[in-house]
C-alpha cells in the first residue's frame, strides 16, 4: 500500500524519528506550499523565503527531509537545478499524512493566535 | 593514574638543552579541559608570558591529541598545535586532520610540549617509548614531501607519520603552517613559523600501543548510534559532503551569496561553476581518501593530467583552495587552483593566509598602491594564475622585495606599504578570515569578530545559521530569530553556544563536519561516547561548560596581550561596501546592528560590554579564580 495514501500515527512517527518538538511553522509553510502543487526545495523557498525566519535553501531542504522521514512528503521525480553543486533536485509531493499534519499545524496556529 | 581514552602522558622536549621528560597527565586537566585544544590552551596560558615575542625561545609550541583520537569515534583524526602567534601577536593555534594525530596517540602521548629553541636543525623521532632528538641539517631546505620521504627512508618504515615544516616555516614567513601526511595543513596563526624559529624541522612518529576503552560494548553502541543519527538526521549533508567534500561550498555559498570574490568585494563569482565541487570531481579527482576513522571520505585525491598545470597532484583539495585561489582572486581556472594547493602543501604555507595575502596584493595592484616596481615585475592582475603561483614561490623563499612583502602576510604587509593598503587587508586581529562573506551570514560575521585566534571561521563555524530549522534553533539555542541570517537578534546567543561546543569538538579532536547540520549530534553524541570511552560520567552540561572554560582561558590570554572590544570588529568593507551585483546586490552588515549583536554576545558570555573583559563572577563559576585574580592585578577584569 502507498504509505502516502494512509494517515498514520504521526505522533509515534515523530517520536521514533527523534523529532519531538521540532515540527512547527516551517513545516506548515512548506506543506501549504506543496498543497498547491509538487515542488523542489528551490521552488518552495522562493514562495516562503522571509517568513518565520526562513532565509536559506538548506533550512527548507532539512525540513523537507524531516517531513519525508515522517512520510508527510514523498519524492515524485527530479529536476535539473542551478542551486546546488549536485545539479539536480528532488521534486516533492504532499501525502495523506502531510495533509493531516498540515491541518493539525493550522489548528495549532489558529489556537496560538486567538 | 591509569586512563582510558587519554594516553596519560605529556611529553616535554627542551630544545635548548636537548632534554626530554615525561609528565603524568593531571586528572583535573583531563576532566575540565577534555584534551587536544583544551589541554594546549591551558598549558599555553599557564606557562607562556603573553608578552614574549612569538619567535623567542620563551614561546612554547604544543601539540595535542584528544581522548577520541586514534579510536573508532567517527572523524576523530584531528590534532591541534598551539603557541603564541606571530600573525596575531596573541593566542594562536591550528588544527589538522590526517593520520598523524592517531599515530601520536598510539605512541602514548596526549601532548608534546616543545620548550626553548635548538641551535641547529633537529627533528623529534618517536617510536612508542623511544624518543630522541635527531640532527635535521640534511632535511633543512627540503619541501614537506621530500622531508617526509627522507625520514621514512632513513628509518626504513613507510608507516611512519610525519608532521613537518617546509621552506616557508624555515624562512619564518607569517603564513607558514605545519604539514602532516604530505597534505594536511595546520594552517592558522603562523604555527609553521614558530616551529621554524625553534629550528624544529619535523616530528616523526611510529605508535603501536592503541587506546584503552573503559566500556567497549557501550562505546561501539555509542559510535554506531552517532553514525546512524548523522546518516538519517542529516541525510543531505552526509550524501553530498561524502561525494564532493568541502568544494561543495563553492556552489552552496554562491547560492547563499557569500562566496568571497575579488578580495571580498562581491559575494558571487561569474566563474563559480568552473570551480565547483562537481567540476572538480568530473575533471581532477581520481579517488576519495579519508582521515583516520572518517565516515565521509571527503578528501579528493586529485591529479591534473594535461595543460599548463599537468603534474599537479595531491590530496584533500578543499574549498579554501578552489574558492581561495579561485573566486577570491578572480580566477576561474580550476587546474591552477589545484597547482597552487600542491605548491602550498610542499612549501608549508597556509591556504587561507596565502590566498588573502595574494588577494590583498591584487587589489592593491589594481588600485595602483602596488606597482610593477613593488612586485618586482609580476603582473598581479585579477585572475592571472601564473602570477599567483609565482607569488606563492617568492613568498615561501622571501625572494626579492615582493617575496619579502608577501612573507609578512597581508596585515603586516599593509602596514609597511601604507598609502591606504590597510583598507584591502581583510583581517581581524591580524588574522585572515575563512571563506564566508559575512554580509549575508551575520552569525559567521560575529564569529569571525570574536574568535580567540583572530578572523577565523572554525572557532565558531555556525553552520546552524543556514542549516537548522527555526524550530531546532528555538529548541537548542533558545530563539528561532537566530535562523534569520540577515538579522542580529539571537546571534550573540548562537555564536557563544557554537564557540563553546566547537571548543569541545576541537578538544575531542573530532572534525566539525561530523556535527554540521544535526543538532542532536551536538548534544547527544559527546557525553555518550566520552562516558563509554573514559569511564567517567560526562553530561552535556558539563561538557558545554568545559568548552566555555577553554574559550575563557584563551580570551584571558588575549586580554593580557591588550586585546578588547575594539579588536572584535570586522574590516570596514563589510559595513560600508555593498555588493554591486548578484541576488544580494546592495547587502552590507550595518555596523549598528553588529554592535547590538556584540552586546548580546558579551551578555551571553558574562563579559563586560564596554571592554569585553571576562568578569570575576563568570571566571569563578568556571573554576578559573586564579585567572580572575591575575586580570584584576593587571586592572583588566571585566565589570559585573
Amino acid at each position: 500500500m502507498d504509505v502516502g495514501q494512509q494517515v498514520e500515527d504521526l505522533e509515534s512517527l515523530i517520536k521514533s524519528e527523534g523529532l519531538e518538538g521540532l515540527i512547527g511553522e516551517t513545516h506548515r509553510l512548506i506543506l501549504s506550499s506543496l498543497e498547491k502543487g509538487n515542488k523542489t526545495a528551490t521552488e518552495v523557498l522562493r514562495e516562503i523565503e522571509g517568513k518565520h525566519y526562513i532565509t536559506s535553501y538548506w533550512q527548507v531542504v532539512r525540513a523537507l527531509l524531516q517531513l519525508k522521514r515522517i512520510r508527510c512528503v514523498r519524492e515524485v521525480g527530479r529536476r535539473r537545478t542551478e542551486t546546488t553543486t549536485a545539479g539536480i533536485e528532488p521534486i516533492y509531493a504532499i501525502t495523506a499524512n502531510g495533509r493531516h499534519l498540515l491541518k493539525t499545524l493550522e489548528k495549532r496556529r489558529s489556537r496560538s493566535r486567538s | 593514574m591509569e586512563y582510558y581514552g587519554w594516553a596519560g602522558t605529556i611529553l616535554r622536549v627542551d630544545l635548548t638543552k636537548g632534554k626530554i621528560r615525561r609528565q603524568p597527565l593531571p586528572k583535573d586537566l583531563a576532566l575540565n579541559f577534555i584534551g587536544g585544544r583544551g589541554f594546549n590552551s591551558k598549558i599555553l596560558y599557564d606557562e607562556v608570558d603573553p608578552n614574549v615575542d612569538a619567535f623567542s625561545p620563551e614561546n612554547k609550541l604544543i601539540f595535542g591529541t584528544g581522548p577520541c583520537t586514534g579510536t573508532l569515534v567517527p572523524c576523530s583524526g584531528r590534532w591541534t598545535v598551539t603557541a603564541k602567534s606571530p600573525s596575531t601577536e596573541a593566542f594562536g593555534d591550528a588544527n589538522a586532520g590526517g593520520h598523524w594525530g592517531a599515530e601520536m596517540k598510539w605512541a602514548g602521548y596526549d601532548c608534546i610540549v616543545f620548550e626553548g629553541a635548538a641551535k641547529e636543525p633537529v627533528y623529534l623521532w618517536i617510536d612508542d617509548d623511544h624518543v630522541e632528538l635527531r640532527d635535521a641539517s640534511h632535511l633543512w631546505g627540503l619541501d614537506t614531501w621530500e622531508t617526509t620521504d627522507a625520514i621514512r627512508k632513513e628509518h626504513g618504515d613507510l608507516e611512519i607519520k610525519v608532521a613537518c615544516i617546509g621552506p616557508a616555516g624555515e624562512n619564518l614567513i607569517i603564513p607558514a603552517c605545519v604539514i602532516s601526511d604530505y597534505t594536511r595543513g595546520a594552517g592558522k596563526c603562523g604555527m609553521g613559523a614558530v616551529m621554524g624559529s625553534k629550528r624544529l624541522k619535523a616530528i616523526a612518529i611510529r605508535g603501536t600501543k592503541g587506546v584503552r576503552v573503559a566500556h567497549p560494548e557501550e562505546f561501539v553502541d555509542a559510535v554506531e548510534e552517532g553514525i546512524e543519527i548523522l546518516r538519517t538526521g542529516d541525510q543531505w549533508w552526509f550524501e553530498n559532503f561524502s561525494k564532493y567534500g568541502t568544494p561543495i561550498f563553492v556552489m552552496m555559498f554562491q547560492t547563499l551569496g557569500c562566496l568571497p570574490t575579488y578580495n571580498w568585494r562581491e559575494g558571487v563569482f561569474e566563474g563559480a561553476k568552473e570551480l565547483s565541487g562537481e567540476t572538480l570531481l568530473d575533471k581532477y579527482v581520481k579517488k576519495k581518501r579519508a582521515c583516520h576513522a572518517c565516515v565521509f571520505h571527503c578528501s579528493g585525491y586529485y591529479v591534473v593530467e594535461e595543460g599548463p598545470y599537468a603534474g599537479a597532484m595531491g590530496e584533500g583539495i578543499e574549498y579554501e583552495a578552489t574558492g581561495g585561489f579561485g573566486s577570491k582572486l578572480g580566477n576561474a581556472d580550476l587546474a591552477s587552483t589545484c597547482a597552487a594547493k600542491t605548491l602550498c602543501d610542499k612549501m608549508g604555507i597556509d591556504l587561507i593566509n596565502c590566498t588573502d595575502t595574494v588577494g590583498w596584493a591584487m587589489e592593491c595592484y589594481e588600485k595602483g598602491i602596488l606597482t610593477s616596481k613593488e612586485t618586482d615585475g609580476l603582473d598581479m592582475s585579477w585572475g592571472n594564475a601564473e602570477a599567483i603561483l609565482e607569488a606563492i614561490r617568492r613568498m615561501a623563499y622571501r625572494e626579492g622585495r615582493f617575496g619579502e612583502l608577501l612573507a609578512m602576510g597581508s596585515y603586516k604587509a599593509s602596514k609597511v606599504v601604507g598609502k591606504g593598503a590597510e583598507r584591502y587587508s581583510i583581517t581581524i586581529k591580524g588574522q585572515q578570515m575563512g571563506l564566508v562573506d559575512p554580509r549575508v551570514m551575520w552569525a559567521w560575521g560575529l564569529g569571525f569578530g570574536t574568535s580567540t585566534r583572530g578572523g577565523d571561521h572554525l572557532r565558531t563555524q555556525p553552520a546552524g545559521e543556514y542549516m537548522f530549522t527555526p524550530e531546532e534553533m528555538e529548541k537548542y539555542i533558545g530563539t528561532a530569530k537566530a535562523s534569520d541570517r540577515y538579522g542580529w537578534e539571537g546571534k550573540g546567543m548562537l555564536v557563544a553556544w557554537y564557540q563553546n561546543i566547537r571548543a569541545v569538538h576541537d578538544s575531542l579532536e573530532m572534525c566539525k563536519y561530523f556535527f554540521r547540520g544535526e543538532p542532536r549530534l551536538y548534544v547527544e553524541f559527546p557525553p555518550k561516547v566520552l562516558t563509554a570511552l573514559t569511564g567517567f560520567k560526562w553530561t552535556y552540561d558539563h561538557i558545554l561548560r568545559c568548552g566555555e572554560r577553554i574559550y575563557n582561558v584563551e580570551k584571558a590570554f588575549n586580554v593580557k596581550v591588550g586585546l578588547g572590544r575594539k579588536d572584535d570588529y570586522l574590516p570596514e568593507r563589510f559595513y560600508k561596501e555593498p555588493y554591486t551585483k548578484g541576488p544580494y546586490k546592495g547587502a552590507v552588515m550595518p555596523k549598528e546592528n553588529y554592535d547590538k549583536a556584540l552586546d548580546e554576545y558579551y551578555r551571553a558570555r558574562g563579559w563586560d560590554l564596554k571592554t569585553s573583559n571576562p568578569t570575576r563572577a563568570r571566571l569563578e563559576e568556571l573554576g578559573l579564580k586564579y585567572i580572575a585574580d591575575e586580570l584584576e592585578k593587571m586592572g583588566r577584569l571585566g565589570k559585573e
